[in-house]
């Protein structure tokens, strides 16, 4: 029992400054509502994606065909689609495939990006040249467009959504990483490790690279909305997840011949969509305030 | 005494490009054909005002810029013939502590991973026990203490900041610490304090030191032999007492004429010197200091100067 | 000399009384200045000295009531300018003071100039907004200012942007703004910090001639002692939000009755003390959410007693002009 308390003793002395951060961190959260709206909006998305199978009513992918196009009952609260599925579990299964697709997308993205971006600014002269026209290269397409031809050459499935996705976002890490290190590499700290003999990678990886992080957490939250919100596109278009899987977009696209007499086949799908793209917006936006360094002391 | 550092006709020039068709080349002599050496275990103080090529002086000494022609001698090794290893091996035998805390300290990193760079950096095989052990005592020599360990410089004040810095410097036992205005950024309490302790660092580890500063009444207290800097050149040499009871040349006299003693007594502020700090980019021909200084002529418009043995160990670049 | 006897039968243009200010952050209330009272007379030049941390911008930004708020609030005290109390100014008649009867000048003139601006527009812009003057009468009033201030060429200089002049010229400028209103008070914050000793030489023999001129009041803000000595004609040392001494300038040098005045005075390197080693005020400044009880000074102090962690010390008027805020006898 001693031991465990002089453990937790040291452990927390030890994290005395890291505890500290932290717990300002979180005053300065509660403190923006805006954040607390889109951490709370996000939060749900993501429970009801872990929970999936025993939040949904229905099985997602059961056909009842004697009641398709049903309206909101209590039976289906929010109706069947045209196939007599539960819409209601197809958007509670559907946010897996959405949570899914934004964070390999994002994860992919961010990784070449960050990479690309940290030598880039790191080296600088030719070498950044090259590589920053590639990343303009893919800039200078239209996202959707470019993401449709990846989509069309591999082939349309969830797989090659998420490639084309993630081929078209990572210049726009690379160019955000690439200026973070631009502005740190010349500061005073880095010529100080300079002049004890650190290496190149040493410098880069170890003292440039953990003080362009939050403006990657930011760029990364907005981005969870905008990728899944392009995830959707495609597969509202077909170049994306293929029937019967519940995405969002797909259901969309399903319900869009019905849309004038029974709207919430396609509206319920189009509403979750809207809310966690909202959601991550605002949690993004709300996060630059909070870890904006300028604002911290 | 031995030399520890010799520097031979030091050049450092920066270059800049203007246009794209008619390129237009203005070339900034930051460090302009400078020559001096260092005793072993003495301190050397740099003086002059912002824009005189100190700090370019400070990093080119320290290989973090490429010197454009001269030579570094350090501990009668010819620096410029060394190879990476052989460069990184000597990083271990100087050090460098910077002017502003706040910015030299990495800060996503606590004290004790800041304190261990230097061991990590050239591999040292140590056990992390007495690698902790050693950092505690560096902690110990600068002043801080055991629970300031697991902090951020954030969290200290620029004061304590400046102590790690210092820690940080100290850590591999260098011979040589180049302090690029160690205290200009403090208070004067703390800077006493600051004062203090690299006096004390010097005798306890036998340290050699380059300080480089703009403030007369500090390096008058700690440095043993001064250079006065001014456009890129040295204009004055000699001891301190040389330097503050005997100025040889005009600009070293008006530099000292202009500090304001804490002392109301004195009579009114005297100027010696009028006119603004010219810009480094079109020098004179002859003297660089002709511009502003009140007993220059003809002569010394189209002479160029060069430092001169005026009494013992007393150089001068003045005409007159 | 002159000066000194006359401290007394001067007449009063700024009194600060028991102003007490306090930031509301996070960690706490960061209570800067816990009761500031000194006394500016006309045509007088008073020298706020303390080092990062005492208060004594937060004092001159109290006096524009510039602080920002939240998180800063002046909690209590009087600033008594010309007989109105500043304090129940609304916004708008602070407006009008500010820049008219009492102008600043800052460290940093990189920073308080505008850099989309030539600086002549800058100057004439003031000029018209507090004297109602024609553009034509604003412009002559601008070159008459920058002629005083010792620009060359002051039509030149008129079209030039902040950025194309140097340190000590930007300086000037912002001294023949601040100065163009004729100002019954002039702070200068730290004016001289971020220039070069000859320039700023240059710039305190110009203050000073200024000041004489039009007769203008002074309160002038610095860390540097060696600049208090030279310009002012008191000088209040700021500790921790407390004037712990305030004297005539040749008194505070001569005799600093205060702990801590004397330890700053003895902290200075000089040529005397080499060798020997600095003698420093030990420990450092203390953070002003919890700061010490009783005197704020009384952890670095040597000459610490009992009463010292207790009981806040009472301003002992050492004669009329000369005030310590400590226990000890003197």
């Amino acid at each position: 029992m001693e031991t465990t308390d002089t453990l937790i003793d040291s452990w927390l002395k030890k994290h005395e400054s890291k505890i500290k951060e932290f717990k300002y961190t979180l005053h300065l959260i509660s403190k923006s509502p805006l954040s607390m709206i889109g951490a709370f909006i996000i939060a749900c998305f993501l429970l009801i994606a872990v929970f999936a199978p025993f939040l949904a009513p229905h099985d997602p992918y059961y056909q009842e065909m004697s009641a398709r196009l049903e309206a909101p009952s209590f039976q289906h609260p929010l109706g069947t689609d045209d196939m007599g599925r539960d819409i209601l579990s197809r958007i509670i299964y559907g946010s897996r495939i959405s949570v899914l697709i934004g964070i390999i997308v994002v994860s992919i993205g961010a990784a070449i990006g960050i990479i690309v971006g940290a030598v880039s600014g790191y080296i600088g002269g030719a070498g950044d040249n090259i590589l920053m026209r590639i990343a303009d290269m893919f800039l200078s397409f239209p996202p959707l467009i470019l993401a449709m031809a990846i989509a069309a050459a591999l082939g349309p499935n969830l797989r090659n959504t998420i490639i084309a996705i993630a081929l078209v976002r990572w210049p726009v890490y690379a160019r955000l990483v690439r200026s973070q290190v631009l502005s740190i590499k010349n500061s005073q700290f880095i010529e100080a490790i300079r002049s004890m003999g650190g290496s190149d990678i040493r410098i880069l990886f170890i003292h440039i690279l953990p003080n362009c992080l939050s403006p990657i957490i930011v760029r990364a939250t907005m981005d969870l909305g905008t990728v899944i919100l392009a995830a959707a596109g495609l597969s509202f278009i077909g170049f994306g997840a293929q029937p019967p899987l519940p995405e969002w977009g797909a259901m969309v696209s399903d319900g869009r011949q019905y849309i004038v007499s029974e709207w919430w086949v396609a509206a319920f799908p189009g509403l979750a969509i809207l809310f966690v793209v909202v959601g991550f917006n605002i949690l993004g936006d709300g996060l630059r305030d909070v870890l904006d360094p300028r604002l911290r002391r | 005494m031995d030399k520890l550092i010799e520097v031979k006709n030091l050049k450092k020039y920066f270059v800049k490009e203007k246009g794209l068709i008619n390129k237009e080349r203005t070339v900034i002599k930051a460090v302009n054909d400078l020559s001096f050496f260092i005793k072993k275990g003495e301190t050397f103080g740099v003086v002059g005002e912002s824009g005189c090529g100190k700090s370019t002086l400070a990093r080119t000494l320290m290989l973090l810029l490429e010197p454009d022609g001269g030579e570094i001698i350090f501990a009668d090794k010819n620096i410029n013939k060394f190879s990476k290893n052989e460069i990184k091996e000597l990083r271990k035998n100087m050090a460098i502590v910077f002017q502003d805390p706040h910015s030299s300290l990495s800060p996503r990193r606590t004290i004790k991973k800041l304190l261990e760079e230097p061991f990590r950096i050239h591999d040292i095989d140590i056990e992390n026990k007495i690698l902790k052990q050693r950092i505690l005592e560096l902690l110990d020599i600068v002043g801080l203490k055991k629970e300031h360990l697991y902090r951020y410089p954030h969290e200290f004040s620029g004061g304590q900041k400046q102590r790690i810095g210092i820690a940080r410097a100290i850590a591999l036992n260098p011979d040589f610490l180049l302090l690029d205005e160690p205290t200009s950024a403090l208070d004067v309490s703390v800077q006493a304090q600051i004062l203090n302790l690299l006096q004390d660092l010097q005798k306890k580890l036998d340290l050699t030191m380059l300080f480089i500063t703009h403030d007369l009444g500090v390096i008058e207290y700690i440095a043993d032999r001064i250079a006065v800097m001014y456009m890129g050149k040295i204009i004055e040499l000699g001891t301190v007492d040389q330097i503050f009871s005997n100025p040889l040349h005009p600009y070293t006299e008006a530099l000292l004429s202009a500090i304001p003693e804490p002392d109301p007594e004195q009579e009114d502020i005297k100027i010696k010197l009028e006119g603004e700090i010219p810009s480094m980019i079109n020098l004179p021909e002859g003297c660089s200091f002709s511009s502003r200084c009140p007993l220059a002529d003809e002569k010394c418009l189209r002479t160029e100067v060069e430092l001169e043995e005026k009494e013992s160990g007393h150089y001068s670049a003045c005409i007159k | 000399m002159e000066k000194e006897n006359n401290l007394d039968e001067n007449e009063i243009l700024l009194e600060v009384k028991n102003l007490k200010t306090s930031f509301f952050t996070y960690e706490g209330e960061v209570k800067a200045l816990e009761d500031v009272s000194f006394v500016v007379n006309k045509g007088e030049t008073l020298g706020l000295v303390g080092e990062t941390g005492s208060g004594k911008s937060v004092t001159a930004l109290s006096i524009m009531k510039l602080i920002p708020d939240p998180p800063g609030k002046i909690l209590s005290g009087e600033i008594n300018f010309n007989g109105e109390n500043l304090i129940k100014k609304t916004e708008k008649e602070m407006q009008d003071i500010r820049g008219n009867q009492i102008s600043m000048i800052f460290q940093d003139p990189m920073n308080s100039l505008n850099p989309v601006f030539d600086v002549g527009t800058q100057i004439k812009q003031v000029i018209k907004k507090h004297q109602r003057k024609s553009s034509r009468m604003a412009k002559k009033i601008a070159l008459e200012m920058f002629k005083k201030v010792g620009l060359p060429d002051p039509e030149h200089i008129m079209g030039k942007y902040p950025h194309e002049l140097s340190g000590g010229m930007q300086q000037r400028v912002m001294i023949a703004t601040a100065l163009s209103c004729h100002p019954q008070l002039l702070i200068a914050d730290e004016p001289t910090t971020a220039l070069d000793v000859t320039i700023q030489a240059q710039i305190l023999k110009l203050i000073k001639n200024l000041r004489d001129e039009m007769s203008s009041s002074m309160l002038l803000i610095t860390h540097d002692l060696g600049v208090v000595a030279r310009v002012c004609d008191r000088v209040a040392v700021m500790y921790a939000g407390n004037i712990v001494e305030y004297a005539p300038v040749k008194k505070l040098f001569k005799n600093p009755s205060h702990p801590y005045t004397e330890g700053l005075l003895k902290a200075i390197p000089r040529r005397e003390s080499r060798g020997e080693k600095l003698k420093i005020i030990k420990g450092k400044v203390p953070n002003l959410i919890t700061p010490p009880s009783g005197c704020r000074f009384h952890p670095r102090c040597e000459y610490k007693m009992d009463v010292c962690s207790s009981t806040i010390p009472p301003r002992k008027y050492i004669d009329e002009n000369h005030y310590v805020k400590c226990h000890l006898q003197f």
